[in-house]
């Protein structure tokens, strides 16, 4: 039995509606007093969970999973292309996926921020690395090493993050 | 705007159970109906997020693996399926 029930956003939102309602004509009866959770459906609604993944199926049947909507649309055309061509009744399809709140949500702009940041690093990183192979003789060859290792060690952590 | 909510279960319950016992509205009544509908054979999760845990809610990989206590269940919406 799962935990969560996924829910379309009109309807609970009829539901939420039909609640706050009842909670001012219960207040004038004094009937009705609401239930405790209400406040639940109300940031529910405010702040809804966003799709943390795409799934391709071809019919009922997964296929692939994907962090990236687009990537899901680009694999799930080609099978559809591959099997149309063969003639077989093939159907892929995307589904948005969903997960409890609050996980996932933000790991897709963190990681493009931490994409950014390397991409910018790679070019300065070859420059250094460059730069030390042709001048070393010039330099004090233990700092070199030192600052060659910070660098290395900062690309791999970031590297790692993704 | 997501199309879709994951209601916690006992929230959920409460909404419906409320709606039943006080609301004389036939368009509430059937707010309720389609609301225990889902309650009562809710979509399955399709997939898992395993997440790790040293790096927040970073997600590492996406499996349609049965989850366990370490993962996360992914949810399609039942419409769909």
């Amino acid at each position: 039995m799962t935990d969560h029930i996924l829910v379309h956003r009109a309807v609970l939102q009829a539901a939420v509606d039909a609640l706050e309602e009842l909670n001012g004509m219960g207040a004038s009866r004094g009937l009705y007093k609401g239930i405790t959770s209400f406040a639940d459906l109300c940031a529910l609604l405010d702040d809804p969970c966003e799709p943390v993944a795409w799934m391709v199926s071809n019919g009922v049947h997964p296929c692939g999973f994907f962090r990236d909507k687009r990537q899901a649309e680009i694999f799930a055309a080609d099978e559809q292309k591959c099997h149309a061509l063969s003639g077989s009744l093939a159907f892929y399809h995307v589904k948005e996926l969903y997960t409890t709140n609050g996980v996932g949500k933000t790991s897709n702009s963190e990681n493009l921020k931490i994409l950014k940041e390397l991409e910018e690093l790679e070019p300065a990183l070859e420059a250094l690395v460059n730069y030390i192979n042709n001048f070393s003789s010039h330099c004090n060859s233990d700092e070199v090493i030192k600052a060659e290792a910070a660098l290395e060690r900062l690309y791999k952590k970031r590297k790692e993050q993704l | 705007m997501t199309n879709y909510i994951l209601v916690p279960r006992a929230v959920l319950q409460d909404a419906i159970e409320e709606l039943e016992a006080w609301s004389d509205r036939s368009e509430d009544k059937a707010t309720a109906v389609k609301l225990r509908a889902l309650l009562d054979a809710p979509c399955e999760p399709v997939g898992s997020l395993i997440i790790d845990k040293n790096r927040g809610t970073h997600v590492t990989a996406i499996t349609s693996e049965p989850f366990d206590a370490t993962c996360i269940p992914l949810y399609a919406p039942k419409e769909q399926l």
